[in-house]
């Protein structure tokens, strides 16, 4: 019980930021929640709503949201302590220390949820429909969508802090999805709550029996090792040493949360936009797997005769030919679904477009990190997957012209280019000494 | 001894998809008990330990800790035991004293004096995050996480490879401390072999993943020696030495290095060869090295 | 107290326990010094207490240290008077015939090996005046 309570009080609380952000969100949960139900509406001097007090009512109704994101990203540390403390030998030796683990890792997530579910409930509290249901309904869509979360949070976390912001993107997308699926109250519960019970169990079942299947576990990663190719063969040194050895695991790691998302959307019928919006996400977290090059680099850049630049244009080269895989699954995926949900030809064509741009841009900005990651770079990051979301909205939107597509896309481009030339510049003079490994990041390479 | 024994292994093996890891092992640990592991890369040290502490099933034969099956071990006897990997499997994003307060919260009795008293000592700062750490300083955080709580039975893998002397004698000050208790074992493997030599007080020498030697440390240092001998006419090239592990002629001289040795043969062995016999004991770093030549 | 060296071929035991042995013989440790504990003195010399523990009980079963309840170990008084000379010398004996090897591979002659020892003793005179007996000079 102690552990339990623990482990989730340093899921919330484990470092600075976290702690600043869990605290945030509650602050601005609970603050905003009071705030609605009990704030009389704002107007200006004159007795009538001005612009500025609807801005104000605008913020003051989003305060709960705010704070849910915030909550549910002060969990962060989750998914990165949960595997490292699950693949070490503490779980072993530790009493009960798989089923703590697991209870942890599961509370977190029900907490997580209670507080969506009562944002939810909050935002249908003057509505005549039935509280409880609602309650009830969100609870259930959270718990799945927050257990995905986490775990995509972990699978992007592997790739630094990029891939960490990156995730949290695909995150903030997932998370606004099902918000449609809890209003319809047509649709049936059993659904997230049959997905629920079945990923839990099979989680726990092999998380719980993981010790009694490690011999059958480590056979079925050798053969799968064996089928992806991830043996040596000769001339693959620069992909084998900078990643990128095995794009097939994210291509196709990436089918399952556009599986999901499809299955979804077409439920509630969201389809033009949150599909382009939700593909335009995946296509970025390609460029997790860059923002590590720098620091593997070193290894590459010490047994070959290049320079820096020349160090550059092979890593370049790599994930060009990385990106292919990820790339022709996505589009594989966006001209197959696109095609069954009856989307526009148009949607269609500069969704393909859209993809890569996204990945370029991604694979771009990790190559960026050269350094630890300043202020400058998460927000040159933000500010390029906010460009991408407008486009994919553009996109996806029958109304807007042509040409505006068209613009948004060579002014894409033209930023890729930007990009690439400021990445040139940093790795011609790279200081190995700034992007030291994480020794987390050497274990798992 | 009245106790029985913490640790018990009966023809212990483990193999790897057919091919052997370890076999044939079988050994006691008993309360006081300090147990140097000794043995090349890829003897099986590791893969020893591991099946002590039940990471790992055997293949063949049993390992028991406090009684019971290895692998099967309950929780509350896992509060009596106390495990440092060889690589530190700390979480990076951690500050110290939070990696120790996760933990600490698995067990219903954790020192807290002590860790605060060994972290000051061995200038560990409890506030310091573990990414930020060095790698001394992350293997002493491991290796206190592992004495927290007391344990009865504690098992290290390499816990010294990254420390620096001063480190070293510290922990080694620490081991001596827990070994004093006389109800608490101590097993570990390590390559610095002078601290096994000042601390064990049994060796384990695993050779070609088989328990080469194991025994008291004493009998050891008795058992293995080397012999000067001295012939006032040259020394026939037949010359045989019983349980000679290496011979080597000089003329009027040899030196063997003799395993098995034992203080009553001198004079015989002095008089059957006609000469001068010396008898020299060696470190145990020279006997490790003799052993695997 | 005592000089041990845990990296020479001799086992630590043994070296403790001739260590205690001789001082107790020659009167280095009067009957009823108090020994240190087993746990201080493997502390100081960083060696396993069961090392210590080992010596402390062979030397209680031969009667050179006597155990008092709750208080340190401590040397017995000689059942005996102290072991005669002749006794002693035997136990100097194995690092005679050492420095006679040694004098022999380095071709010295015998009378100046004694002179060397007649010097290296008052050299050790002046430098521990703990275990010192007085010297005619």
């Amino acid at each position: 019980m102690k552990a339990t309570a623990r482990l989730i009080y340093t899921y919330f609380t484990g470092t600075a930021l976290l702690r600043f952000i869990t605290l945030a969100g509650l602050v601005a949960g609970i603050g905003g929640a009071a705030l609605n139900l009990y704030l009389p509406p704002l107007t200006g001097g004159s007795g009538n709503p001005t612009r500025f007090s609807l801005a104000q009512e605008a913020v003051i109704f989003l305060l709960p949201v705010a704070g849910l994101l915030c909550f549910v990203f002060g969990a962060s540390l989750l998914p990165a302590m949960f595997a490292r403390l699950a693949s070490s030998h503490y779980l072993y030796v530790l009493p009960h220390g798989r089923t703590k683990l697991l209870a942890s890792a599961f509370a977190t997530v029900a907490l997580a949820s209670l507080f969506a579910a009562g944002v939810v409930t909050l935002y249908y509290y003057k509505t005549p429909l039935v509280l409880d249901l609602i309650f009830q309904r969100a609870f259930a869509v959270s718990f799945a969508t927050t257990s995905f979360l986490y775990v995509v949070l972990w699978l992007t976390g592997k790739g630094g802090p990029i891939g960490l912001l990156l995730g949290t993107f695909v995150m903030v997308a997932t998370l606004v999805l099902p918000l449609k699926f809890i209003a319809t109250p047509s649709t049936s519960l059993a659904i997230p709550w049959t997905a629920c019970v079945l990923l839990w169990t099979t989680f726990a079942a092999g998380f719980l029996l993981a010790p009694r299947l490690k011999a059958s576990l480590g056979r079925l990663r050798q053969t799968l090792a064996q089928l992806t190719g991830s043996t040596y063969r000769g001339g693959g040194e620069v992909d084998f040493l900078i990643g990128t050895a095995r794009p097939w695991t994210l291509a196709a790691g990436q089918i399952v949360p556009i599986a999901i998302a499809t299955y979804i959307m077409s439920l509630a019928s969201w389809a033009p936009l949150a599909w382009a919006f939700f593909l335009t996400i995946i296509s970025v977290t390609t460029g997790a797997v860059a923002s590590l090059a720098a620091t593997r680099g070193r290894a590459l850049w010490l047994r070959a005769r290049w320079t820096r630049a020349e160090l550059f244009r092979h890593v370049e080269n790599a994930f060009w030919r990385y990106n292919c895989y990820t790339l022709g699954v996505l589009l594989l995926l966006l001209v197959g679904i696109g095609d069954w949900l009856a989307l526009p030809t148009r949607v269609l064509a500069f969704g393909m477009g859209l993809l890569a741009l996204g990945s370029t841009l991604s694979t771009y900005i990790g190559l960026i990190v050269t350094a630890r990651i300043g202020w400058r770079d998460a927000v040159l990051a933000v500010i390029v997957i906010l460009a991408l979301m407008r486009t994919a909205m553009h996109v996806s939107s029958p109304t807007t012209p042509t040409a505006t597509i068209v613009a948004y896309e060579v002014g894409l481009a033209a930023l890729a280019l930007l990009l690439r030339e400021l990445a040139r510049r940093r790795w011609s003079r790279l200081d190995w000494m700034l992007c030291r490994p994480d020794t987390s990041v050497r274990a798992s390479a | 001894m009245h106790a029985s024994p913490y640790i018990a292994a009966r023809g212990l093996g483990k193999s790897f998809n057919g091919k052997p890891v370890l076999a044939d092992v079988s050994f006691t640990v008993e309360p006081g008990d300090v147990v140097g592991v000794l043995g090349k890369n890829g003897a099986g040290k590791t893969t020893l330990l591991e099946l002590v502490l039940g990471f790992t099933p055997a293949t063949a034969g049993s390992v028991q800790l406090f009684g019971y099956e290895s692998y099967r071990l309950p929780g509350a006897a896992k509060a009596r035991v106390g495990f440092v990997p060889q690589q530190d499997e700390l979480v990076n994003q951690l500050t110290a004293a939070d990696q120790i307060g996760v933990i600490a919260s698995f067990y219903p009795n954790w020192d807290d004096e002590l860790v605060g008293r060994l972290s000051a000592e061995w200038e560990v700062d409890l506030n310091q995050r573990v990414k930020n750490m060095s790698v001394g300083q992350r293997q002493k955080l491991s290796i206190l996480l592992a004495l927290g709580h007391r344990p009865d039975v504690l098992i290290l893998d390499e816990p010294v490879a990254s420390l620096d002397p001063v480190a070293r004698r510290q922990f080694l000050e620490q081991i001596i401390e827990v070994a004093a208790d006389g109800n608490r074992s101590v097993v570990f493997s390590s390559h610095i072999v002078s601290d096994v030599e000042r601390l064990a007080n049994k060796i384990w020498i695993l050779k070609d993943r088989r328990m080469y030697w194991q025994g008291d440390f004493d009998s050891l240092k008795d058992s293995v020696v080397r012999l000067h001998v001295r012939a006032t006419s040259p020394l026939p090239a037949s010359l045989e030495i019983p349980n000679a592990l290496r011979l080597q002629r000089n003329g009027t001289t040899a030196a063997a290095i003799v395993q098995g040795w034992r203080a009553d043969a001198h004079e015989a062995l002095a008089e059957q060869l006609g000469a001068e016999i010396e008898m020299e004991q060696l470190t145990l770093e020279e006997i490790f090295l003799e052993l695997h030549r | 107290m005592f000089i041990l060296k845990p990296h020479s071929g001799v086992p630590i035991y043994r070296q403790l326990l001739d260590q205690i042995r001789r001082m107790a013989a020659s009167g280095q440790l009067p009957p009823g010094t108090e020994l240190p504990s087993i746990r201080e003195l493997a502390l100081t010399h960083a060696i396993n207490p069961m090392t210590v523990s080992k010596v402390y009980t062979l030397l209680e079963a031969e009667g050179v240290l006597e155990r008092n309840r709750g208080k340190p170990m401590t040397v017995a008084k000689p059942k005996r008077a102290q072991a005669p000379p002749a006794k002693r010398l035997e136990q100097l004996e194995p690092h005679l015939e050492q420095v006679v090897l040694a004098a022999r591979q380095l071709e010295l002659a015998e009378d100046d090996v004694v002179k060397a020892l007649h010097e290296a003793w008052e050299k050790t005179d002046a430098r521990e005046p703990v275990h010192r007996r007085a010297r005619p000079r």
